[in-house]
C-alpha cells in the first residue's frame, strides 16, 4: 500500500510539473502580455523596469523555473493586477468552489444510485423507461442555459430562491442564507452527473444480478431485499466508485459555467479573469491548486477501493 | 426503444429470413427498428440541411440592427421577436446553427484523427510507447480540462480555428481508449497473423486490417464527441470566449439574452433549445448506432 501510495504521488507530481509547463508555455507565447504593462500612462522606461521588477525580462525556461521553486517553497506569487498574494485569492475562491462541487457531488450520489438500482432490478418497467429518458435529458442539458431556466422560474417568476451569489447583502447572512443561494447552482451542476451516474448505476447492476452468485444465493432461497442489500450492493459499489472518480474532473469543470450563471465566487470566475488580464501568478496558481485538488481527490477514490473490494491488493 | 432492441434478432437468424446480405444492410435494418435512432437521423439531418443552406433560409440579415424594433415580442413579421438590437431571433438561430455545428463537427473531427492515431499505435506497439501514451491519456482524464480550455482561449484568443483546435485537443481521450482497446482484440487474430504472413508492412497492417474493424466503435464515439463538442463551443461561447460577436452562434445568443431574463426571458429559449435538441438527437443516434453496429447483435442493454 505504501509502496502503491508514493508511486502514485509520484505520478501526481509528474502529472502537475507537465501540466504547469503547458500552461506556462502557453500563457507567456500568447500575444499581448500581462494588462498592467499595457498602462498608456506608463512611458517605455517605466514598462521595463515594471517587468525587470516582475521578473519578465529573463528567458522564459528561468521565470518557470524560479515559479517552480517558489511553488515548493510554499509561495504562490502574487496577482499582477490585485498586488494581493495568490494564496490569498485562492483561499477566497476555492472553499467556495469545494462547497458547489461537494454539495453537487452529494446531491449526484443520493440521486442517483437509488434511481440506477431502481430501475435495474424493475428492467423494462415504466419506471425504468422514465430513468432512462430522463438521464438522456439530464446528459444534453446544456448546463448555463438550464440553469438560466431554473432562474427564470424559481427567482424570477416565482421568487423563492435568489437568482444568484453567495450571500444575501442586506438580509440575515449565516450558513442557512449560504444553503438557499446553494440550491440552484447544486442542482444544476448535479444534473449533468446525476444522468450519467445512474446510467453507470444501472448497468453495472444488471450485469452483477447475471452472476452465478446472485443465482446461487438466490436458489438457496435468499428474500429478495437481503439478495439486492446484502449481495448485490457490494459488488455494485466498486464500479460506482470508479465512474465517481472519472466524473469528478468534469464536475469541477463544470462548476466554472455554473459559477458563471449564478454569480458565484468561485475558482472560475477567477479563473477567467485572470486569463484575460494575463495575471500570469494568478493562472498559475489557479491551474496548479484546481489540478491538485482535483488529482487528490482521485486518489482518494482509489484508496477507498481497498475497503471495498478485498480482492484488491496493491 | 427497449422492445425494438430486444426483437433485434441474431444475425444468423435474420440471414435465414433472406433479406440482409451484408453487414451494411444488417446495419440499416438495425438501425430503422430503433425507432427513436431512426428519427433523430431525420431530425439531425433536417437541422444540418437548416444549417447548410442558412443564407438562402434565413428570413432577414441575421446581423442588421434595426434600433427602432428592440426586443419585439414574436409576432408574424418576426416568429421569434427580435433581440436587444433589433436583429432578429429567427435569422439569428439560423445563422448560429450553421457555426454551432460546423465547429461542433470540425473539433470532432481533430479529435478523431489524434484519438485514433494514438489509440491505434498504442494498442499495435504495445510496450513502452503504450504505457506512455496511456499514462498521457488517464492525465488528460484526470484534470479539470474545462479550465485549461478556457484558459488557453482567453490567451490565444477566440478565433474559429483555436476554438476547435482546442474542443479538440480536450476531447481526444474517449476515442484513443476505444480504439486501443479494439486494436488490442483485433491483433492477435489469424487473418492479422495471415497478412503479416503473406508480408504485408506493418502500417499497411495496422490501416488495412486492424483500424476498419474499429471502425464501429469509431462511428459510436464520433456521433456522441459532435454531442460533446457542441456542448463545449456553446458553454465556451456562453463565457464570451467561443465565437466572437457580432456573429451569432446558440452559444453567445445565449450569453446576450442572459442580460435580459428579466424583461424578455423568451431570449434564452430559442438557441437553449437548439442546443439541447441537437446534442439530445446526437446522443440518442450515439446509443442507437451503438446497438445496430454491434456485431454479436445481442448486447444487454
Amino acid at each position: 500500500m505504501a509502496k502503491y501510495l508514493v508511486r502514485r504521488l509520484g505520478q501526481t507530481v509528474i502529472l502537475m510539473i507537465v501540466v504547469t509547463m503547458a500552461t506556462f508555455l502557453l500563457m507567456t507565447a500568447a500575444p499581448g502580455g500581462p494588462s498592467i504593462l499595457l498602462d498608456p500612462n506608463m512611458t517605455a522606461e517605466q514598462v521595463a523596469q515594471m517587468k525587470r521588477l516582475l521578473g519578465l525580462d529573463q528567458p522564459i525556461w528561468k521565470q518557470y523555473t524560479i515559479w517552480m521553486w517558489r511553488v515548493v517553497g510554499g509561495n504562490l506569487g502574487a496577482s499582477f493586477s490585485a498586488g494581493t498574494p495568490v494564496a490569498e485569492l485562492i483561499g477566497h475562491h476555492l472553499p467556495n468552489t469545494l462547497l458547489l462541487s461537494g454539495a453537487a457531488m452529494l446531491l449526484s450520489t443520493l440521486a442517483a444510485i437509488p434511481a440506477g438500482i431502481l430501475s435495474a432490478t424493475r428492467r423494462h418497467s415504466r419506471l425504468d423507461q422514465v430513468v432512462t429518458f430522463a438521464s438522456f435529458f439530464g446528459i444534453s442539458m446544456p448546463v448555463f442555459w438550464y440553469g438560466l431556466m431554473l432562474i427564470v422560474l424559481f427567482a424570477i417568476r416565482l421568487p423563492w430562491l435568489p437568482p444568484g451569489g453567495m450571500r444575501d447583502l442586506q438580509g440575515p447572512s449565516g450558513p442557512l442564507d449560504v444553503a438557499l443561494h446553494l440550491v440552484l447552482p447544486a442542482i444544476v451542476l448535479a444534473t449533468a452527473n446525476i444522468a450519467q451516474l445512474a446510467r453507470y448505476t444501472r448497468s453495472s447492476m444488471i450485469s452483477v444480478m447475471g452472476e452465478d452468485y446472485i443465482r446461487t444465493a438466490r436458489s438457496k432461497g435468499v428474500g429478495a431485499r437481503s439478495l439486492l442489500y446484502r449481495h448485490a450492493l457490494k459488488n455494485v459499489m466498486i464500479p460506482i466508485v470508479t465512474v465517481t472518480g472519472l466524473l469528478l474532473p468534469r464536475l469541477v469543470g463544470g462548476a466554472a459555467i455554473t459559477e458563471t450563471v449564478f454569480n458565484w465566487p468561485g475558482m472560475g470566475s477567477l479563473a477567467v479573469r485572470a486569463a484575460f488580464e494575463r495575471d500570469y501568478p494568478t493562472i498559475m496558481g489557479v491551474t496548479l491548486v484546481i489540478s491538485v485538488v482535483v488529482v487528490l481527490s482521485n486518489l482518494i477514490v482509489d484508496v477507498l477501493y481497498v475497503y471495498l473490494d478485498p480482492r484488491i491488493r496493491y | 426503444m427497449k422492445d425494438a432492441r430486444a426483437a433485434v434478432a441474431p444475425a444468423s437468424v435474420t440471414a435465414q429470413a433472406g433479406a440482409p446480405r451484408s453487414l451494411s444492410q444488417l446495419f440499416w435494418r438495425r438501425l430503422r427498428r430503433n425507432r427513436l435512432a431512426f428519427w433523430s437521423l431525420i431530425g439531425l439531418a433536417i437541422i444540418h440541411l437548416v444549417g447548410l443552406f442558412a443564407p438562402q433560409i434565413q428570413p432577414y440579415d441575421p446581423n442588421r440592427i434595426e434600433l427602432g424594433k428592440k426586443l419585439v415580442a414574436p409576432s408574424a413579421e418576426h416568429p421569434f421577436g427580435t433581440d436587444e438590437n433589433g436583429r432578429d431571433i429567427l435569422s439569428r438561430v439560423i445563422a448560429g446553427s450553421r457555426v454551432s455545428l460546423a465547429v461542433g463537427l470540425a473539433a470532432m473531427l481533430f479529435s478523431l484523427v489524434i484519438g485514433t492515431a494514438l489509440g491505434g499505435v498504442a494498442g499495435f506497439r504495445s510496450g513502452f510507447l503504450d504505457t506512455f501514451l496511456m499514462r498521457t491519456t488517464d492525465g488528460m482524464l484526470s484534470i479539470p480540462l474545462f479550465f485549461f480550455m478556457l484558459t488557453a482561449l482567453a490567451l490565444i484568443g477566440s478565433t474559429l480555428p483555436n476554438i476547435v483546435v482546442v474542443i479538440g485537443l480536450a476531447s481526444w481521450m474517449s476515442v484513443a481508449r476505444v480504439v486501443r482497446a479494439e486494436v488490442l482484440r483485433t491483433t492477435p487474430m489469424d487473418y492479422v497473423l495471415a497478412s503479416r504472413a503473406i508480408g504485408c508492412q506493418e502500417s499497411r497492417v495496422l490501416w488495412r486490417h486492424v483500424l476498419p474493424q474499429a471502425m464501429p466503435s469509431i462511428i459510436v464515439a464520433a456521433t456522441l464527441g459532435v454531442a460533446t463538442a457542441i456542448q463545449f463551443e456553446s458553454a465556451l461561447s456562453f463565457l464570451g470566449l467561443g465565437v466572437q460577436p457580432p456573429a451569432a452562434s446558440w452559444g453567445n445568443m445565449l450569453s446576450n439574452a442572459r442580460g435580459y431574463l428579466w424583461t424578455s426571458p423568451l431570449l434564452t429559449v430559442y438557441p437553449g433549445v437548439m442546443i439541447f435538441l441537437t446534442v439530445l438527437l446526437y446522443n440518442w443516434l450515439g446509443d442507437g448506432l451503438r446497438d445496430a453496429l454491434d456485431p454479436t447483435g445481442t448486447r444487454a442493454a
